[in-house]
Parts: structure tokens; sequence; C-alpha cells
């Protein structure tokens, strides 16, 4: 609920910052002035931008948001994050990104524990399930430019890709290593303010509740060793504000 | 008022106009460009810097060569049969050096101009133009000979593949053209055109170029030359047919073809120059925005739109003029072109930035072009401060530290575009591959009399090449300079009329002077309108390289 709100509240930023950026001319230009080609002039360096409005190079970059767990069976899967970045060039960087899942199952999760028609019952809550992964990613971005949402304005947007490590926190303080790979991209509002969406897939050997019964009516919580470990794919969906610095 | 505007117009005239007549792209039409010259590989001008320092002692070399070709011309009759079979069956390699050794044999005196026309024939066979060449010279200066023929034409053809002017002219001084050979006569119209424009006959080197055959290989860059010959005699209405004709005998070739491009650009130029202002700057709209020319047109249509009075067009090119992209190109005359529309339409707080602009980057560029000439130093210190210019920017593009150079690095991407210091760095870079050509050569080659006569030639080629090449370099910085000296005086015209402009304004003012409803450009609507599928938005100072040359200036006039 929490979540949704934030998430409300950045498309509301985004709504409203871009009416404030639609500020465009309306103008008049005689036929044989309009541009008639589609090909770039030649330079012997080519370069795709100049003076460009935002600028990430020597900058840190922090910020927060919400994000969803796309393939989350049991567990709630929404969660908030923060992060922080440094850009050592336009193209690379280092992101640190802390995510903190939410509590609760899923619906499928309640469905499995609550369900008076399933027989024996399964309560995911009761095996060890991650409440925190902090990620440290290299970051490439591969594509800076500039888009048309309203026609009278531009704002620009940057793709990056990412890849790196990190730990998956159990709820109960065991840390598990992780590996993540993911890309992203970010709307930039102004030169010092963008929504950024990341994607991102999170690898990491860890405790299946699967591979205990679970039943609630059993009244006694497994312990953590008694679960088989497993390999997981989770895939995380981010969005948020990052400010640059 | 109207003093006021006449005044302006005065101004806009001491300005002279690059454009006032078409320029010879003779090097864009077929010699290296400017951005060729920057896209060298950077072993080449390693290789064009390091080797100016080499200073071998020549006098001892020739005299180990008389002495070589003193002991070895004592060989038998049969030396020169030999040496002959050996040129039948393609064997040059060993043929030059036999024939070398006889034509320095007294034994074959009678028989020299043979021997060196052969021998000449050898080593172009080898693709040794310049050594070659001096073989033919050797046979054309002698005169009286059954083979001065041939080494006219021989000479011709390898001076034409250096590109060496001075070869060239006096290859073409000697030359009948009826005697010459069918199958070459088009190179030989067109360098005499060449050599006609250059000494300003230009309705004789408009018809030298206008022999060159259709179906030749140098017919595009004749019939270029044609226009351009006519437009220097001020024939603008010849000059832009023959432009037409060369861009419709282009058409099938694409758009973006050198040719093409060069007869747009000089068909536009044509027509300013005849004061067709409306349609130079239709023609110059013609040449495509995917070609180096393009960047040319940009500042010369500037000038079309002044003229005919089209202000905020003017002002919407120089938007992409004055951009980063344009930082390192050496564009003084745009700026105060530039402020003068300003001062047309009384934008007096944007004119004084624009000469502010001007005297930043100018008077830097001045000072550094006076200190060098002031220091007179020897020619190949220009030449080797403009390829270490050049080197340094291939290895580094735009990162590199362009406030260190003696010359600043936007006069060197200047003087670049100079045909004559592209003509003479192209023929450095042959003279180059010719010795390189002869480094790769056998041992013995290399170590017999031939071998060192052939690096000796080139190594003194090479160092009056870049003498030469120097001087031109100098000769340019002067040019720039008293161009600079002079903009810098109109810049102080232009400043004082702003002055006078704004206590004009202030004096209205206070007066409260009932004032003219019409204004400058205020016809132009600026309503609501997109068209053709393209999207507009207000510039936020980025500048993007798809949107260089689709800025449109929509302020308006602030006269009151």
């Amino acid at each position: 609920m929490y979540a949704t709100k934030i998430c409300n509240w950045i498309f509301f930023l985004l709504a409203v910052t871009t009416v404030w950026t639609s500020h465009a001319e309306t103008i008049e230009l005689p036929e044989e002035e309009l541009a008639t080609e589609s090909v770039l002039p030649v330079f012997d360096k080519p370069r795709g931008v100049l003076n460009r409005a935002v600028i990430t190079e020597g900058r840190f970059e922090v910020g927060g948001g919400v994000g969803l767990a796309l393939n989350e069976p049991f567990y709630n899967p929404m969660n908030f994050y923060i992060e922080g970045s440094y850009h050592f060039t336009e193209l690379h960087g280092l992101n640190i990104k802390g995510l903190f899942l939410m509590d609760g199952l899923s619906d499928y999760g309640e469905q499995l524990k609550t369900n008076p028609n399933l027989s024996p019952k399964f309560d995911a809550s009761e095996a060890p399930q991650p409440k925190n992964i902090v990620l440290a990613s290299y970051q490439l971005t591969a594509f800076y430019g500039k888009i048309s949402l309203t026609k009278k304005s531009v704002m620009n947007l940057s793709l990056f890709g990412l890849v790196g490590a990190g730990m998956v926190g159990l709820n109960s303080g065991t840390q598990l290593p992780a590996l993540n790979v993911g890309f992203g991209q970010k709307f930039y509002f102004s030169s010092n303010l963008a929504l950024r969406l990341d994607f991102r897939l999170i690898g990491y050997s860890g405790p299946d509740p699967t591979s205990q019964t679970l039943d609630p009516s059993d009244n006694v919580t497994p312990d953590e060793g008694v679960f088989k470990d497993e390999i997981f794919f989770n895939t995380y969906i981010t969005t948020g504000v990052v400010f640059l610095m | 008022m109207r003093k006021i505007l006449l005044g302006l117009m005065t101004f806009s005239l001491l300005l002279t106009p690059e454009v006032s007549t078409a320029k010879d792209l003779s090097s864009t039409v077929r010699g290296p460009r400017a951005s060729d010259i920057l896209a060298d590989p950077v072993e080449e001008l390693n290789q064009v810097l390091d080797s100016s320092y080499e200073s071998e002692p020549i006098v001892v070399a020739q005299r180990s060569r008389k002495s070589n070709s003193r002991r070895r011309s004592q060989g038998s009759g049969s030396d020169l049969i030999n040496a002959l079979r050996l040129a039948k069956q393609r064997q040059y390699k060993d043929a030059s050096i036999a024939l070398f050794q006889l034509s320095h044999s007294p034994r074959y005196r009678s028989k020299s101009m043979q021997i060196k026309y052969i021998l000449g024939l050898m080593l172009f066979q080898m693709k040794m133009n310049q050594v070659a060449a001096f073989q033919f010279i050797r046979v054309v200066k002698q005169g009286r000979n059954k083979y001065l023929k041939q080494a006219i034409e021989k000479l011709s053809l390898a001076a034409d593949f250096l590109g060496d002017d001075t070869l060239l002219n006096y290859a073409i001084s000697r030359v009948k053209v009826s005697q010459f050979p069918r199958v070459h006569r088009d190179m030989l119209y067109f360098r005499i055109g060449e050599y006609q424009l250059r000494n300003k006959a230009y309705s004789q080197a408009a018809k030298s170029f206008s022999r060159v055959q259709s179906n030749s290989s140098i017919f595009p860059t004749a019939k270029y030359h044609e226009g351009l010959a006519f437009a220097s005699a001020n024939k603008t209405k010849s000059a832009i047919r023959a432009f037409e004709e060369l861009i419709e005998s282009r058409s099938n070739k694409g758009v973006t073809d050198p040719s093409r491009v060069a007869a747009l650009i000089g068909r536009a130029r044509a027509a300013y120059q005849a004061k067709l202002w409306d349609q130079a700057i239709t023609f110059y709209r013609e040449v495509p925005r995917d070609t180096e020319m393009w960047h040319d047109t940009l500042f010369e249509s500037s000038w079309a739109m002044v003229r005919s009075g089209r202000f905020r067009s003017a002002l919407s090119n120089f938007h992409s003029l004055h951009s980063a992209y344009y930082e390192g190109f050496y564009l003084p005359e745009s700026l105060l072109l530039r402020s003068i529309v300003y001062l047309y339409i009384c934008k007096y707080e944007e004119m004084d930035k624009v000469l502010g602009l001007f005297n930043k980057i100018y008077k830097s560029v001045f000072v550094k072009i006076d200190k060098m000439l002031d220091q007179r130093p020897k020619p190949a210190v220009y030449f080797n401060e403009v390829v270490r210019v050049i080197r340094d920017y291939k290895l580094n593009g735009d990162d590199m530290d362009k406030g260190k150079y003696q010359i600043p690095f936007l006069v060197v991407r200047r003087i670049l575009q100079e045909g004559d210091f592209q003509n003479s760095y192209n023929y450095i870079k042959k003279l180059l591959d010719e010795r390189k050509r002869i480094q790769t050569m056998p041992a013995d080659w290399k170590s017999s009399a031939i071998g060192k006569y052939s690096n000796r030639v080139l190594r003194t080629r090479l160092v009056k090449a870049r003498e030469r090449a120097g001087r031109q370099i100098r000769s340019h910085l002067e040019t720039i300079k008293n161009e600079l000296f002079d903009l810098f005086e109109q810049e102080g015209f232009i400043r004082y009329e702003m002055i006078n402009g704004k206590k004009e304004l202030l004096k209205k003012k206070i007066s409260e002077k009932e004032l003219p409803t019409e204004q400058i450009d205020e016809k132009s609507s600026r309503d609501y309108y997109i068209q053709n599928g393209f999207e507009y938005w207000p510039f936020r100072g980025e500048y993007w390289l798809d949107e260089l040359g689709n800025y449109h200036y929509v302020g308006t006039q602030a006269c009151n």
C-alpha cells in the first residue's frame, strides 16, 4: 500500500515536471527553411552532443524509489530501495543499491497458507526469506539521448547496463552472496533530477521453502539448516527518483 | 533612423564577403581535403615529422656515387645490349642498376639520352615517379634528341601522379598538344588549363578545361575548373551553366558525390557573385548536409541572407555556426556579421556578447601568429608545427590541449583547407611513399648506385618540399594576421555603431518620440506551426549533431 503511494507520487512528479518543461514556442517558418534531410553533418571527429545539459562525470547520484519482484511466488513482491552512484566518466560508473523487501506473503502465498480447500497447507513465511539485498554494480552508460514526449518539449534520457555482486540478507540474519546483471533508463526532468527505471536479474543460492512441507497446523518453525539450498534467479524492476549532486 | 541604416549598410559592406567569387575547390574535387589530412594514419604523420630532422651528408654520398660509376663504367661493350635485354624482359630492378651505371659511362655518351630515357621508364614502372621524372627531365633539358617527345609525355604523367606543379609547368612549357599521345591529351589540357588559371588567363583556361572529353576520368574536375575560370572572369552565367552541366553529368553518381557537391556549391557561389541572393540561398540549400562542404554553406548562405535582408534566417544559421561544433574552426568574419545583424535589429546586448566573443577568441590568435612570425623561424619549423598539431589531433581528438601550439589549432585547420598547402602536403606524402618503396627493395638494389642516388634524390626533394610547405604556411599566417588586423578595425567601427545605436535609443525614449509601427523582419509571423513531420522545441543550450543546421531564430527585432 505504502509502495503504491510512492509509485503514484513519482508518476505525479513526472507529470508535473513534464508540464513545467512544456513551454515550447510556437513558430511559423518559411517552408524552404524547414529540414529536408535526416542525415548528419560530417565532422572529422563526430560527436553526438556537445554542451550536454546533463553532465554526470565526476558527480554523485543519490536516489530512492519502489520496486517489484516479477517472479516472486510466495512473498510480498513489493520493495523499496535507496541507491547511490558515482560517475567516473560519462560512460563508466559505480552503483550501490540497497533493496528492502516488504514483509508478508504474496497473494499466492496467502492462498497457499489459508485456502480451506487446500491440504496440506503451505506457510512460506515459516521459511527463511530475503529481507534485504545490497548490490554493488559497475554501470556503463551506453546511450545519452533526448526524447520528445509532449511534442512541445524534449527531455534527456540515458540507457545503461549493470553488472555486479552483493549480498542477500535473510530474515534469519544470514547473508548470502549474490550476483546481478541488469539494465535501466533515466529520464531527466532537469540537469539534476531524473526518473530512474531499473531491471535486474539477481541470482543467489539460498534455502528453498518448498523443500519442507511448512504446514501452518504443525505450529513448528523449522530450523534454517533443514532447508535444501536452491539457486534462485529473481527479477526485480524498480523505479524511483535520482538527484545528481 | 534612416541615417543609422545607411551607416549600417556601409559597415556591412566593409566586411568583405569571402564568397564574392567562386572558390578554387580543386583540392576538394581531386586532391586531399582538410579532413583527409586529419584522417591520415598517425604513423604516417610521425614519419612526416621525424624524417624532417634527418640530414645525412649528401656530399659524401655524391662522391661515392661518382667513384662507383667511374669504376663500373669500365665494362665490356655488350653492357648496353645486356641492359636493354633486361629491360625488355621486364627485369626492371636489374635493368635500372645496369642502365644507371651506363648512363654515367663516357663510353656511352652518344647514347646517354636513350639510356636515361629507358632508365626513366624502368623507374616509372617501379612506381618511383620522382626519380623517374629526374631522368626524363635530363632528356628534355638536353633538347635535340629523338626521345624528347616521349620523355615530355612521361614526365607529364609522373608529375601528374606526384602533383608536383613545378615539374608539370616545366613539362607543359615544352610540350605541343598535337604531338602528345591522344590517350593522355585530356590530362594535358587540364594541366594547361590549371596553369592558365593560375596565371589569370581565365578565358583561355576555361577553353582548355572545356577540351577535356566527357568520358575522361578528370572530366568532373575539368568541368568544375571551367566554371571556376568563368567565375574568376566574372562571367557568372557561363559559370552557372558549367556547374549545372557538371551536376547533370553526375546525376547518377549519388547525392553526395564530391564532384556533384562541388558543382552545387560552385553554382551557389556564382549566383552570389552575380548578386542573385535568393537564387544563391536556394542553391546553397541544395548542398547535402552529410558532406564536408556543407559547413561552408552555413556561413556563405548567411552572407546571402544578410544581403537579401533575411536577418532571422541568417541568425538561424549563426546559431549552428557558432555552436560548440565549430569551436575549432576559424570563423572570425561570421562573428562580426552576426553582430551586424544584431545591430540591424537593435539587439545590443547580444551584439556586445558576440563582439566580446570575437575579441576573446581572435585576439589571442592574432597575438600568437604575430609572435611566431616575429621569431622568423625557418620554414621547416612552420611545417613541423602544423604536422605536430595534425598528429596530436589524430591521437587525442578534441581532448588535446589546443593551447600549447605556436600556431593556434583553428588556424592550422584553416591552413589545411588551403589548396596550395594541400598540394604540397600530398606531394610530401607521395615522396614518402616512394621512399618507403625504395626501403622495401632488395639489398643489392639499395646498395647499388641507382639505389643510393634514388635515396639522395628523395631526401633532397623531401627537404625542399617541406621548406616549400613551410613557406606556404608562413604566407598564410601573414595573410591571416593581416585579415585579423582588418577585422579588428572593423570590430571597432561596429562597436562604435552599437554605442551610437544605444544612444539614439535612449534619446528617443527620453523624448518619447512617436515611433514607426512597422519594423524590420516584422512580417514574419510566429504563430503556431509544425510542418513536415518535424518537431520543434526551445533551445536549452545543448547542441546535437542531428539538430545542426535546423535551428531557427524566433526572436523579434527590438528597434522602437
